[in-house]
């Protein structure tokens, strides 16, 4: 009886297994070349938030860890580095590799240009743009909520995660919110501002004392 | 049961129930996360592994859980619980590598140390929706940690047996942590109204079983005994107790074991010392009385271990008449010998 026994729990071992996996879900499509370095070439800029623009695009930049980057010794100055790709959709981020960032010479490039979208008042979820993009999956919701935060005070750049009417998830850039934000992570919270498209990123420039819990 | 402490050996048994445990562990790891890889694609190989591990120690915790009152309800299962210490301690184990994977998941490589982290990150404390459940986890951790550290017999000397009993009783306060962080932490995040069905069924399960066990026992707790001359109350017939085998009753608050065997009627308190296992449950073995727990040994009319071990229980006086048991309620201090009533 108790082979029998043992044999059963083992069963019903893997079935809750099976079962709770299968559960899961549904995962966000984003992607992290961990420790895959490959080299850039174009111009940082420190504003709206770190960014590198390079003949593939705009990348946000970050260092490795739950850190953002700092670019201000480069100025607005051209330069070669070697990132991490992290990827969810058209939005992109670098994690810089220690230590590979280098002047480069040559005719600096023009910032990007910024287009004026208008003003809105947004509902959504603010999250750490490197786990989002991401370094992690999920990298939304309550579970991830520490997590986000650690990443938002250590300067990774702030999204705001916003749902149209369709049901479709944009991914906006959150500029101009002081550490109060720490707060208000990965709980639905409204916030008013300028909506910009820097370069291929939508930036939401957002009014701090706008910010509420739905 | 030992005078002195040794290095832990692994007879036959053991091993068999440790190879299932990590048979167990290896082929929840492997369904969870190898299944759980090919179906979501877009999961990082860390969630799969900090989902997979927590669910799986909250699984063992449930076997744990369920194993007591399984026993007692049927005594066959009683091998599940000779070694039940082992699936605590990797139970433990398992709910440590889910802890350290989430910290440096979600708080490692930060602007503060990874603990400060955790205790400091969520602070909203005001809503249950947004409730730092990590913290409750991390609560239900230390718990587990202070069960496992002191699993060995020499913390139950160390400790006394109610200490140790009592500290090892925090496993339904783990138990009510644990089941708030998965309230309060996955099932706000999951959409899929499995887990929540799971988790409840575990919990409906454990409770039941605990209630039917419960039940059980209260039915000893209130059976009356009628009383005869000089104090003596009546337990029942000789007839109902099995040779070798005993009959609990409860004189008062204390439960009673009264043995049956070679013709002689003995009793005895009903609470191991070693871990208050239930002796009137266990069988007379080579002449002592064996715990059915862990195979603590007394002999029935002293109630005292055989030498040169230390352990010693309650005895109690009782006579056989008309074919009837009658114990007097008074108890002996614990090794006082008792000449045994004798069947006619």
């Amino acid at each position: 009886m108790m082979r029998r026994t043992v044999f059963a729990l083992l069963l019903v071992t893997v079935a809750i297994a099976l079962t709770l996996t299968t559960a899961q879900g549904p995962f966000d499509q984003s992607s992290f070349a961990f420790q895959q370095y490959t080299g850039y070439f174009g111009t940082v800029f420190a504003s709206p938030a770190p960014m590198l623009v390079a003949a593939e695009g705009t990348f946000l930049l970050t260092r490795p860890g739950k850190h953002g980057a700092d670019v201000d010794q480069w100025g607005d100055g051209l330069v070669r580095l070697r990132g991490a790709l992290i990827q969810s959709g058209r939005d992109r981020m670098l994690e810089i590799e220690p230590g590979s960032i280098r002047a480069a010479s040559g005719p600096p490039r023009v910032p990007p240009p910024i287009e004026h979208i208008g003003n809105f008042h947004l509902t959504g979820e603010i999250a750490d743009g490197k786990c989002y993009l991401g370094v992690m999956n999920t990298a939304r919701g309550k579970v991830h909520r520490d997590c986000a935060v650690r990443c938002l005070s250590g300067g990774v750049p702030p999204m705001f995660l916003v749902r149209d009417a369709a049901g479709t998830l944009h991914t906006l850039l959150l500029t101009g919110m002081g550490r109060d934000v720490l707060d208000y992570v990965a709980e639905p919270v409204r916030l008013s501002g300028v909506l910009q498209r820097v370069g291929s990123q939508i930036v939401l420039k957002a009014n701090p004392a706008s910010l509420r819990r739905e | 049961m030992s005078v002195s402490y040794q290095a832990i050996f692994w007879n036959r048994q053991k091993k068999i129930y440790d190879v299932t445990i990590v048979a167990g562990v290896v082929l929840y790891l492997a369904a969870f996360a190898g299944v759980g890889a090919l179906l979501h694609p877009d999961a990082t190989a860390e969630t799969l592994l900090i989902r997979g591990l927590g669910t799986l120690a909250l699984l063992m915790l449930h076997i744990i859980l369920a194993i007591g009152p399984v026993c007692r309800l049927d005594p066959r299962f009683l091998p599940l619980l000779y070694n039940r210490r082992h699936l605590g301690v990797a139970m433990f184990t398992i709910t440590l590598s889910h802890g350290v994977f989430s910290l440096v998941q979600f708080h490692s490589g930060g602007d503060v140390n990874p603990l400060v982290s955790l205790l400091s990150s969520n602070q909203r404390i005001d809503s249950l929706t947004h409730f730092p459940f990590q913290q409750l986890g991390f609560f239900a951790l230390i718990i587990f940690f202070l069960m496992a550290a002191t699993s060995h017999d020499f913390w139950l000397h160390t400790l006394s047996p109610r200490v140790w009993k009592t500290l090892h009783m925090g496993v339904y306060i783990a138990y009510a942590l644990v089941f708030a962080h998965v309230c309060l932490g996955a099932l706000q995040s999951e959409l899929s109204p499995i887990l929540p069905a799971i988790l409840a069924l575990g919990l409906a399960t454990i409770t039941t079983l605990h209630l039917l066990a419960a039940r059980k026992e209260s039915a000893v707790d209130r059976m009356q005994l009628n009383a005869a001359a000089e104090g003596f109350l009546d337990a029942g017939a000789i007839d109902s107790i099995s040779e070798k085998c005993a009959r609990v009753v409860t004189l008062g608050s204390e439960r009673v074991a009264i043995f049956r065997y070679d013709g002689k009627v003995s009793a005895v308190s009903n609470v191991c010392r070693h871990q208050n296992g239930p002796l009137g449950e266990g069988k007379i073995v080579d002449g002592c009385i064996t715990c059915p727990w862990h195979g603590y040994q007394y002999i029935p009319e002293t109630g005292a271990s055989p030498p040169p071990f230390p352990e010693k229980v309650e005895t109690y006086r009782t006579r056989v008449a008309n074919g009837r048991v009658w114990i007097h309620p008074q108890a002996h201090p614990p090794g006082t010998r008792i000449e045994p009533a004798v069947i006619a």
